[in-house]
């Protein structure tokens, strides 16, 4: 499942002098946060006391990538994109605007120049020890695991410096997002229609889906239940337990990406919103903005159509988080 | 030639002149009809397709080719963004256009006498031009990194102090970078062209005009400019065609943001057709933009003499 | 004063401005040379070494296996396909645009209207055209072959050398020609003995960026071509993932793809000689 996932190093969480401090000055048990308000904390107090040798922790705030962490902590934090009945943007309700102005500040706590870091940034800034947290996809925790990294095909990864210091948990608020995911089809205008099929079949059957997903160079993350729980897995690497089962936990618990109609003209708008957000403008205004954008777009898909298709993926368990 | 040649030679040449006229005339068609052949072969359909889409409904998702008459460029004018972009082309146009022509010109004056080793620096001086855009906003986009780029380290050393400059984010920092790369690439350009056309100055010109005593300048604006009036022009319109016309470096750059603050009319153009899938619309704006620069460029020739 | 004394002063201040022009080439080649510079190592670095806060200016060993990789995957190919292109386009492209460019400046035929109807060819957003040019292609059976894309070039760069030769034309002075059409040439003789070698300086600087803008063009080569003719853009733009860019190749392919320019301008630059035109007129 390509479900966020939040990686911490548990040797830093774990060092009684940092838990003693940590617990004098904000009253309760250093550990992987479970709400964003203890994420702030622990990273102001990380940074404080480590900076400049290592910060807090670090995301890929590129617009593209942001966009669907707002997603997330969005729907975490109680918020709706759209009220089902009129079709109208909600995404610049009070708890958007929170969640902007949230992001914008933690920014503060991280390594300069976190604004435009990708996928690759992020990554290297973790597993070079720099970040004490982040926020990625699962092939982040075999990297940083040195998992793999021998592999020609991966020689773009940089070298973990922290393998066996990681630890896995579910992000804040408990509802990752679920990355739209990856799909085999067959082409209608294919030749060996059955043959491609039957290949389909074969390729994710439990036997050999469970030897795919742990060839190091297919980005390929556990899928199905029985990869959780797969001896040969769990002896990958000492903490392939605590990974497996994260991800386990997060496929209950994740949340699906927005899947409406011309939903990636939607997303460029957010994506436009958070690189003004970087930028420096006021976040209340960057929300209006959002949300008029928005409903531009429904309009011109027209109101009817897309609210049925919201419906549709709105009913699902996954849409919003049952808090 | 004597002055017998002469007398003959003007006598035949009533119907030598009258035979070469009509001579003239064919050759002048046949040597550029090749040329206007290809260009109609490759750009006639391309155009007419864009001008008979351009007044229908076409999206990449719905094949509505009925003719929705003008609503496509009565759409252009309601389109804020669409000026915006324009009005971003511009400005980038404006600023990197006299900035290369410039430095282009000094440069070429100072290669132009004979220096040893000047075949390698002319060289070595052409290959920003030679990087593929892409390439080259992509390579700039790395070197302005705050974390992994040489310019931040060298204007923190410059400083004394860290400096975190987001030149791909900050709103006072996008066009300069843009700008930056921009200018580095193609100044190149502007530098071998007027290299080749003051290689062309009339030297014994030069010489003579510097035995009557005269200054630099003088002999600057007096034989120098003239001379090359014309390669300047149009190397100017050339590049400023180009400018308008910028994609790779910003696309690598900032995608046209932050927001669309860096957005020019060849971004929200393949924003329209490519992202949001809008056919009839981006050849309505293509239109648009073809017009714009033919009444342009047509008051700029006018107001230059470009072949004196 | 003396006449040994003159010479000296003389001697001293052109080579006081010789040693200004070496430092002032120098500083400029140094600026303009740095980020083609840092690609260049990055084609020698380790992933670790490309991505490393503080940045690394020299990489602790040089890694050519990006280059071998390149070689051995057969990428370099796409470096041969595009010489061809831009190579053939360029010929074509210098040979009608020239002539062409001649009627133009020396009969102004056709006016400003035709000229000006070239140049806007050079006004089109590539966008824009990209897909009609497709469906004319695969109408005529040229979609992947090496004549679509020599044509397409061709076509694409005859404006900008029209106008760039008409405008050397027009620097050469017409006694040349008068003269020698006098003395019994045939206008092509003219135009091929006295006008092509008179404009050689101009000739040289425009095919230059004809073959770079031939060479660099990305959106038409993704689009008119599948697996017979990749060119070195394309290919180029294949080590762009969606999550991360393989830099070292694309560095390493990068520096590649400069060498037959750069090999190029080096060996024609005896074109821009000064002086090698000059005296014929007055003589």
């Amino acid at each position: 499942m390509d479900v966020f996932v939040l990686y911490y190093r548990k040797d830093i969480f774990g060092d009684p002098q940092n838990q003693s401090e940590f617990k004098a000055k904000y009253g309760y048990d250093l550990a992987a946060p479970k709400t964003w308000k203890q994420f702030d904390d622990i990273g102001n107090f990380l940074t404080d006391k480590y900076k400049p040798k290592m910060y807090g922790a670090g995301f890929f705030r590129q617009a593209p990538y942001a966009q669907f962490m707002f997603q997330e902590r969005f729907r975490n934090e109680g918020g709706k994109f759209f009220d089902p009945e009129t079709m109208k943007a909600t995404i610049n309700s009070d708890i958007g605007v929170k969640v902007l102005t949230e992001m914008r500040d933690e920014n503060k706590f991280m390594p300069p120049g976190v604004e435009t870091w990708g996928f690759v940034e992020n990554l290297a800034a973790f597993l070079s020890g720099t970040t004490a947290m982040t926020i990625s996809w699962p092939p982040y925790g075999r990297w940083a695991a040195g998992y793999g990294t021998d592999e020609k095909a991966l020689a773009w990864v940089p070298k973990s410096q922290i393998a066996g210091k990681v630890g896995y948990a579910l992000p804040p608020g408990g509802h990752p997002e679920l990355a739209a995911g990856f799909d085999l089809s067959v082409a209608s205008t294919s030749k060996n229609k059955e043959a491609a099929y039957l290949f389909i079949q074969w390729l994710n059957s439990k036997d050999i889906s469970t030897q795919r997903v742990q060839l190091p160079y297919t980005l390929r993350d556990p899928f199905r239940v029985s990869h959780y729980t797969d001896p040969v897995y769990l002896s990958r690497w000492p903490d392939a337990k605590d990974y497996l089962s994260t991800l386990h936990q997060a496929a209950e618990t994740g949340l699906l990406d927005l899947s409406i109609l011309q939903t990636d003209k939607y997303e460029e708008a957010l994506r436009q919103g958070i690189s003004s957000l970087w930028a420096g403008e006021d976040p209340k205004a960057i929300a209006d903005k959002i949300a008029a954008q928005w409903d531009e777009i429904t309009a011109k898909v027209g109101v009817e159509k897309q609210k049925a298709a919201y419906q549709g993926w709105a009913s699902k368990s996954g849409a919003y988080p049952q808090l | 030639m004597t002055a017998v040649d002469s007398g003959i030679s003007r006598r035949s040449h009533g119907l030598n002149h009258r035979l070469s006229l009509a001579a003239d005339r064919q050759f002048k068609y046949l040597i550029i009809a090749p040329a206007i052949l290809v260009l109609l072969l490759i750009g006639l359909f391309p155009l007419i397709y864009s001008l008979v889409v351009s007044f229908q409904g076409l999206t990449m998702t719905e094949e509505d080719t009925s003719f929705a008459g003008f609503t496509n460029y009565a759409r252009l004018f309601h389109d804020l963004r669409l000026w915006q972009a324009l009005a971003h082309t511009a400005i980038i146009t404006a600023v990197a256009l006299p900035l290369e022509l410039l430095l282009g010109l000094l440069m070429a004056q100072l290669f132009v006498d004979r220096m040893p080793g000047r075949q390698i620096f002319v060289a070595l001086l052409v290959l920003p031009t030679v990087i593929s855009p892409i390439v080259a906003g992509a390579n700039w986009a790395l070197l302005f990194d705050v974390r992994f780029g040489p310019i931040t380290q060298i204007l923190s050393f410059i400083a004394g102090q860290p400096v975190t400059i987001l030149w791909t984010l900050n709103p006072y920092f996008v066009y300069p970078g843009i700008l930056i790369c921009e200018i580095w690439q193609w100044t190149p350009f502007m530098f071998l062209l007027l290299l080749a056309a003051l290689s062309n100055v009339d030297q014994s010109q030069l010489e003579a005009s510097e035995i009557d005593g005269a200054s630099y300048w003088r002999k600057f604006f007096k034989i120098v400019l003239p001379a090359i009036w014309p390669v300047m022009t149009i190397a100017c319109l050339i590049r400023a065609l180009d400018l308008v016309r910028i994609f790779d470096i910003i696309w690598a750059l900032t995608q046209g943001g932050p927001g669309t603050m860096s957005e020019t009319i060849s971004i929200y153009t393949y924003v329209q057709g490519f992202s949001d899938f809008e056919t009839s619309y981006t050849a309505a704006i293509a239109f648009l933009v073809i017009v714009l620069l033919t009444a342009i460029v047509t008051f700029a020739l006018k107001r230059m003499e470009i072949v004196r | 004063m003396s006449v040994p004394a003159v010479a000296m002063r003389r001697w001293r201040r052109r080579h006081s401005w010789l040693a200004l022009r070496y430092l002032a080439a120098i500083c400029l080649t140094v600026i303009f040379l740095f980020p083609v510079y840092w690609l260049f190592m990055i084609s020698f670095k380790t992933p670790d070494e490309i991505y490393h806060s503080p940045p690394v200016w020299y990489p602790a060993s040089l890694q050519f296996a990006n280059y071998a990789v390149l070689f051995k995957d057969g990428d370099v190919i796409a470096i041969w396909h595009s010489l061809v292109l831009a190579g053939v386009s360029t010929v074509l492209a210098l040979f009608l645009g020239t002539i062409a460019a001649y009627s133009l400046a020396r009969f102004r035929t056709g006016g400003e209207n035709l000229a000006v109807w070239i140049i806007s060819q050079r006004m089109i957003p590539p966008i824009a055209v990209v897909f009609p040019i497709f469906l004319l292609y695969v109408w005529l059976g040229w979609v992947d072959s090496y004549i679509g894309l020599i044509l397409l070039y061709t076509a694409f760069n005859l404006p900008y050398v029209i106008w760039m030769m008409r405008g050397y034309i027009a620097d050469v002075p017409m006694e040349l020609e008068e003269s020698a059409l006098v003395d019994g040439c045939s206008r092509w003789r003219v135009l091929w003995r006295v006008v092509f070698p008179m404009v050689r300086a101009g000739l040289f600087a425009t095919a230059v960026f004809t073959f770079v803008f031939a060479w660099n063009d990305f959106i038409f080569a993704l689009v008119l071509t599948r697996t017979e003719v990749i060119t070195f853009p394309v290919q180029v733009t294949h080590y762009f993932g969606g999550q991360s860019n393989f830099w070292a190749k694309i560095a390493a392919m990068s520096v590649l793809g400069t060498l037959p320019v750069f090999v190029a301008v080096t060996v024609m630059q005896r074109f821009l000689v000064r002086g090698i035109s000059l005296g014929a007129v007055k003589g």
